[in-house]
């Protein structure tokens, strides 16, 4: 493989390394922020156990929702004495009626404002039951995931760019740097279509073996246990895309060079 | 083998050659000589199709220069050399070569020897004579059997001496059916034919 190319997969390597470690940092910041958000339970109060139970029953099902407990009232009062250690007040807490208390944990990712709006509304048709959550800081946890998926699509935007610009200019400085070769070539009676079939060679190694090279690097580290994030393997195909799409706009920039 | 009728060849508006009728069978060593200015390098691009605004017909193998646009069959040395100055003799005359059989690398050897390069094969040819350099380029024509090899002032390269050294190199071509079509100010020994151009007519002299 000669130096030009060496150089150019070299460095494209490089900028696909780094995407992919910024789809990898993207998808582990928003996991610590969707756990954030999985970890704040809402919760629910109710003199009556029965509307908690069918609160239960209508909501259990739905996507954005992990996890139902339902705490009856002997069961928070035992859970108050056995946590505190107050044996002694055993007498005076059964002097008290107790709510029942309803827990709801969430799939961070999935409940968002319409899945929060859609709950508050199912809550209101129990007029019973009183809703304590922790609303500021699932709307600062909401945006915060909404401002890093504003940031990677940018980022992505601009590692796109980058990838097509770096990769364009390096095939045209390369091809247009082998030009006299080509012409001495042509000249001593040499078929032009060796140069195509080595421009076509040359996008192979720049274009294709790049983005295998980083898929199989992946692949391994995730295989090795070395990375315990995954990313949509579709990312991939865009990285692909993006040297297939340089590759065309070289050739065409070339022109009757090739 | 080579065919060119009612030829005419302008520049700038001002006539610089006629030819009526020339046929040149293969095998043969032709020379068209001349003065400066009477056209002659740009006779030779028309014919190895650099050059197309000439009137008139040139036809090789009894077909029209614009059949062989992708595969020329003629080779054409001109005054500037057309090689790779930073790689070695060999690699220059293997360059258009599509794979050096056996008997290829016999016969450059051989052809190498005969031009006098047989030790400098492995030399880099920026550290060669330009006369050197142009037996280079001639082995490396003579080697693909064209059909026409093109010499443009061929005295202004080869003296005496190297002129029939470069006939030596040739014989393997013309043999195979090759014919070579070259240029000079004056009229130089060992050709086949020769054609003079003077006052914008070609005549056989």
């Amino acid at each position: 493989m000669k130096k030009g190319i060496f150089l150019q997969v070299i460095i494209i390597v490089l900028i696909i390394l780094g995407w992919n470690c910024f789809h990898i940092g993207y998808n582990y910041q928003k996991q610590v922020f969707e756990n954030n958000l999985s970890s704040i339970p809402m919760i629910l109060f109710s003199m009556d156990l029965n509307s908690l139970d069918s609160l239960s029953s209508d909501i259990s099902e739905r996507s954005y929702i992990k996890e139902v407990i339902v705490e009856s009232d002997s069961t928070v009062s035992e859970n108050i004495i056995t946590d505190y250690g107050l044996n002694g007040a055993q007498n005076i807490l059964e002097k008290y009626a107790l709510p029942n208390v309803m827990s709801i944990y969430f799939d961070g990712e999935k409940f968002k404002s319409v899945q929060k709006d859609e709950l508050e509304k199912i809550i209101l048709n129990y007029p019973d039951v009183v809703m304590n959550y922790d609303i500021p800081s699932w709307a600062v946890s909401r945006m915060k995931i909404k401002m890093l998926h504003r940031t990677y699509l940018i980022g992505n935007g601009l590692f796109f760019f980058f990838l097509l610009f770096i990769t364009v200019f390096l095939r045209i400085h390369f091809e247009m740097k082998s030009n006299e070769f080509w012409k001495i070539f042509r000249t001593s009676g040499g078929s032009p279509k060796i140069r195509r079939k080595q421009f076509l060679i040359n996008s192979l190694w720049t274009g294709l073996f790049p983005v295998a090279f980083v898929f199989i690097v992946y692949f391994a580290a995730l295989y090795f246990q070395y990375l315990r994030i995954e990313i949509d393997y579709r990312l991939f195909g865009i990285e692909f895309a993006a040297m297939l799409f340089s590759t065309l706009i070289a050739r065409i920039s070339l022109g009757k060079n090739i | 083998m080579l065919k060119i009728e009612h030829f005419a060849l302008s520049l700038e508006k001002e006539r610089l050659m006629v030819i009526e009728e020339i046929s040149l069978s293969s095998g043969k060593k032709v020379l068209f000589f001349g003065n400066n200015e009477t056209g002659k390098t740009l006779f030779l691009k028309s014919i190895h199709g650099d050059f197309s605004k000439f009137e008139g017909n040139i036809l090789i193998e009894e077909k029209p220069l614009s059949f062989y646009k992708k595969k020329k069959q003629s080779f054409l040395l001109e005054n500037t050399t057309h090689l790779l100055p930073d790689e070695t003799v060999w690699k220059n005359i293997i360059l258009p070569l599509p794979k050096v059989s056996g008997h290829i690398k016999k016969k450059i050897i051989e052809l190498c020897f005969v031009a006098g390069l047989h030790k400098k094969i492995q030399s880099k040819v920026k550290d060669l004579s330009y006369s050197s350099q142009k037996f280079i380029e001639l082995i490396r024509a003579v080697i693909q059997l064209p059909s026409i090899i093109l010499i443009d002032d061929v005295d202004h390269f080869f003296d005496g001496k190297n002129l029939l050294k470069a006939f030596d190199v040739c014989e393997f071509a013309i043999n195979s059916g090759s014919s070579i079509v070259a240029t000079s100010k004056t009229k130089l020994e060992n050709f086949d034919m020769y054609y003079r151009i003077q006052d914008r007519k070609v005549e056989k002299a």
